[in-house]
């Protein structure tokens, strides 16, 4: 029995050769090196068939017709694979070709004739082994030199390439030497050396690296979607062997047990099919899958996270880095961006790598950026001053950052943990996100640039308020002390006595004294409203104290407008946990924005009214409201208020980033803001905070 | 020889009134009219026919835009001056179209000065 297994290895290797050379021409008729590697796989399937069909042979007229036909595979299968890997590491070598095909042309004439094959005899366990005629020598030295110089050609390409084609190469490298060393063993018995073809089966060794290839590293372009379909293909394939074999041995044991050899296997295939998948499952995701990132979800979950962070870049750079890191599973990464004086591109966030490296518009690296606007890889340029600038960031890959032309900065990716290098898949996919990185960052800054802007403006009506708050008392400074001044030069000739001189002066005195403190408790007042420095310090706030801070500040303003201010606020609202600075800065824009609005509306004095609620929510939620009688929110533009850059006022009067910050803030303060509006009407603002805890 | 009128009108009393007594002393031949409020104002306008009226441009009840361009319809002949600490635009414009003889800004740092832009006004 065990020697069915040497015709059955020649079996095995027609159909797995036959096999992937049909997938493989299947997916691109048209390609050169599809059909190239076609012409390979027939030249292996003409070999390996008419060898099966050799050994099985039961006479001598047979098997001496059959071992010839094998032999003219054996002719063509090296002249083939030299044509394929001429065409796959894109090389031409005409006159090899040539020369091939005259040497194919004299072995296949000669293949039918004695001195090319003299007869068959019996050697060791095979009947009807072949006895070599002179020209054979000349053949396999022919076969041998042919793979020499295609695993030369092989080699050089490997050391040459990079990346996936690299990975390509090593694969077809293994296989065939793989296969040729299988296939070598069928020669010791030509020469009376008593080795049989043991490794006739590693021929298949060729396909399976191929197939690998193809999965992983997308050999001759080939994109595998398998998963779902592979498996269920083993699966259907091995419970069809398992039902076959168990049948065929059932009826060979028990005479008769057709139906109990059914019933047996049946038996088998119900307890196996689960864990059977789950198996082949698990291994094909481990094998082929493993390094494997979904490029579309890694895009979705960037562009997700950038979009509700859009404005702050600090997080747009962490959320880049943390991703890629994990998604590439890279040993190291930095997102190098150009600094505010445009002069240096600094680290903005990395992983593993010095964050004090930067650099010049002139270094040689940013220099190729620049003029280039496309990507570095490792090893396809040379120039030594490039690769030196690369080390120093431990950089295999370089992918710039550009905004309308302009290098915003770049990505630089590090070695990968799995080993691998960048295939053309992940390019693909990372030169679109390095896109969004790039529109994200100049977005920020843009957004920061005209938040500085909006600081200055709030910054305006600031100091308005405190130069008409303060002006007032100061007037009465001012002309009370010059009015004392000038009464005191007519005080002689007036003849003043001392009693209502030093009347006169404390009176005086006691004005300026008191508009003095008046002036002090104003600075106090906007002091108290923003303290520069202790952003993001989280305290107990009491929302009626906030209420009144902000009112006291917007004073002047409202009072300017004719506004009245009604306010519902319960003597037990509760206090909040948020950052005292920041509720007062949401507090003092929604404030601001609703006596705009009322101004805008043109509204009598009467109807001009700002109300201002407190009120306790279960599931300790409390919400604060602000209403106004103001213009209102268009239907149409109500999707876009809380949008950066987007403004109802007239041009100049505002920046558009009122109530992005106050959604922003609200946000970072754990609250939730949402708002009603009717045109014409007025506007009402809700916004719900937690209730602080009691201890 | 007549009294020269003058209305001072301003809600920070203690302003106007150390500048009506600093003008009692300075300028003894003005007759000064002093209040707080624009509506009180209209009403001195109209029976004191003052020479000049010095106001204000914020006030609680009416603004200094409003009493001037009213002023002009009820005493014609009384010269206008508005004081305040700022303007915006929108206000600037529509004072220039009413028509005023002179903006003060405040706070005054001396009152000489704003004795003599009112006697340039007077004439």
């Amino acid at each position: 029995m065990g020697f069915l297994y040497f015709p059955y290895s020649g079996l095995v290797n027609a159909v797995a050769a036959l096999a992937v050379g049909i997938f493989v021409l299947s997916k691109n008729f048209k390609s050169s090196l599809n059909r190239s590697y076609a012409i390979f796989a027939v030249s292996v399937t003409i070999w390996a068939f008419n060898y099966f069909i050799w050994l099985m042979s039961k006479e001598y007229t047979q098997a001496l017709f059959f071992i010839r036909a094998t032999m003219i595979g054996a002719i063509l299968i090296p002249a083939a694979f030299l044509y394929f890997v001429t065409k796959f590491v894109e090389t031409k070598r005409a006159w090899v070709h040539i020369l091939n095909i005259v040497l194919i042309a004299i072995f296949v004439s000669f293949s039918y004739s004695p001195i090319y094959i003299q007869r068959v005899e019996h050697r060791l366990f095979f009947p009807f082994w072949p006895v070599p005629g002179w020209l054979f020598h000349f053949m396999l030295a022919y076969f041998v030199l042919e793979l020499v110089y295609a695993h030369g050609i092989l080699w050089n390409a490997w050391r040459h390439e990079d990346g996936a084609k690299k990975e390509q190469i090593k694969y077809v490298l293994f296989g065939i030497m793989t296969g040729f060393i299988g296939g070598c063993t069928n020669y010791f018995l030509w020469y009376n050396i008593p080795f049989p073809p043991y490794l006739n089966i590693l021929v298949s060794g060729f396909v399976v690296f191929v197939a690998y290839a193809i999965v992983k590293h997308q050999l001759m372009n080939i994109e595998v979607l398998i998963k779902r379909s592979l498996i269920f293909a083993s699966l259907f394939t091995v419970i069809f062997g398992v039902f076959v074999s168990i049948t065929v041995l059932t009826q060979l044991l028990i005479a008769g047990g057709r139906l109990l050899g059914l019933a047996i296997s049946s038996i088998i295939i119900i307890f196996t099919v689960r864990p059977l998948e789950d198996f082949l499952i698990r291994i094909t995701d481990k094998y082929l899958f493993q390094k494997k990132y979904d490029p579309l979800q890694l895009l979705k979950t960037f562009s997700d996270t950038v979009l509700s962070s859009v404005l702050d870049q600090t997080a747009i750079i962490k959320t880049a880095v943390d991703l890629l890191i994990k998604a590439l599973g890279l040993e190291n990464f930095a997102i190098f961006l150009i600094n505010k004086d445009g002069d240096k591109y600094e680290v903005a966030g990395s992983s593993g790598i010095d964050t004090a490296i930067s650099f010049s518009g002139n270094s040689y690296l940013i220099s190729y950026l620049n003029k280039t606007t496309s990507l570095i890889g490792r090893k396809k340029y040379e120039s030594p001053e490039l690769m030196q600038d690369m080390d120093m960031i431990k950089a295999e890959l370089c992918i710039p950052l550009v905004f309308h032309k302009n290098l915003v900065g770049f990505l630089a990716f590090g070695k990968r943990k799995s080993g691998n290098d960048y295939t053309n898949e992940d390019i693909d996919v990372l030169v679109p996100l390095t896109r969004d990185i790039a529109i994200a960052v100049v977005y920020a800054r843009l957004y920061e640039d005209v938040r500085q802007k909006d600081k200055l403006a709030t910054l305006g009506t600031l100091v308005a308020g405190i130069k008409h708050e303060i002006g007032n008392p100061l007037s009465g400074i001012l002309t009370s002390t010059q009015l004392f001044m000038k009464e005191m030069e007519g005080w002689d000739a007036l003849g003043v006595s001392q009693k209502d001189r030093e009347t006169r002066f404390r009176k005086t005195l006691e004005d300026v004294l008191e508009e003095s403190r008046k002036i002090s408790r104003i600075t106090k007042k906007f002091t108290d409203f923003a303290r520069p420095g202790d952003e993001g310090i989280k305290e107990k706030v009491d929302i009626a104290d906030s209420i009144k801070n902000t009112l006291e500040i917007l004073e002047n303003e409202l009072t300017l407008k004719h506004i009245k201010i009604e306010q519902k606020i319960t003597s037990d609202a509760p206090s909040i946990f948020v950052d005292k600075d920041q509720i007062h800065q949401i507090l003092f824009n929604l404030l601001r924005n609703a006596a705009q609005a009322i101004e805008m509306s043109h509204k009598s004095k009467e109807e001009s009214r700002i109300s201002i609620a407190v009120e306790k929510q279960v599931e300790g939620k409390v919400a604060i409201y602000i209403s106004d009688t103001g213009c209102g929110i268009p239907e149409e533009k109500k999707i876009k208020i809380f949008e950066p850059f987007f403004t109802t006022k007239q041009k100049g009067k505002g920046t558009g980033l009122g109530l992005a910050i106050v959604r922003q803030l609200v946000g970072k303060n754990r609250g939730d803001i949402s708002f009603t509006s009717k045109e014409g009407e007025g506007t009402t603002f809700t916004i719900v905070f937690p209730v602080a805890n009691n201890e | 020889m007549n009294k020269v009128k003058i209305l001072l009108i301003d809600d920070n009393v203690r302003f106007i009134n150390n500048v009506c007594r600093y003008l009692n002393i300075v300028a003894p031949n003005y007759e000064v009219f002093t209040t707080g409020t624009g509506d009180d104002g209209l009403r001195i306008l109209e029976k004191e026919k003052p020479d000049l009226v010095l106001c204000d441009l914020f006030m609680l009840d009416v603004d200094g835009d409003e009493v001037v361009e009213k002023a002009k319809v009820i005493s014609p002949r009384t010269k206008r001056i508005i004081i305040t600490a700022y303007t915006d635009e929108k206000t600037e414009e529509r004072l220039k179209k009413i028509g005023i003889d002179d903006i003060i800004y405040k706070p005054i740092e001396d009152i000489e000065t704003l004795v003599s832009r009112i006697k340039e006004v007077i004439g």
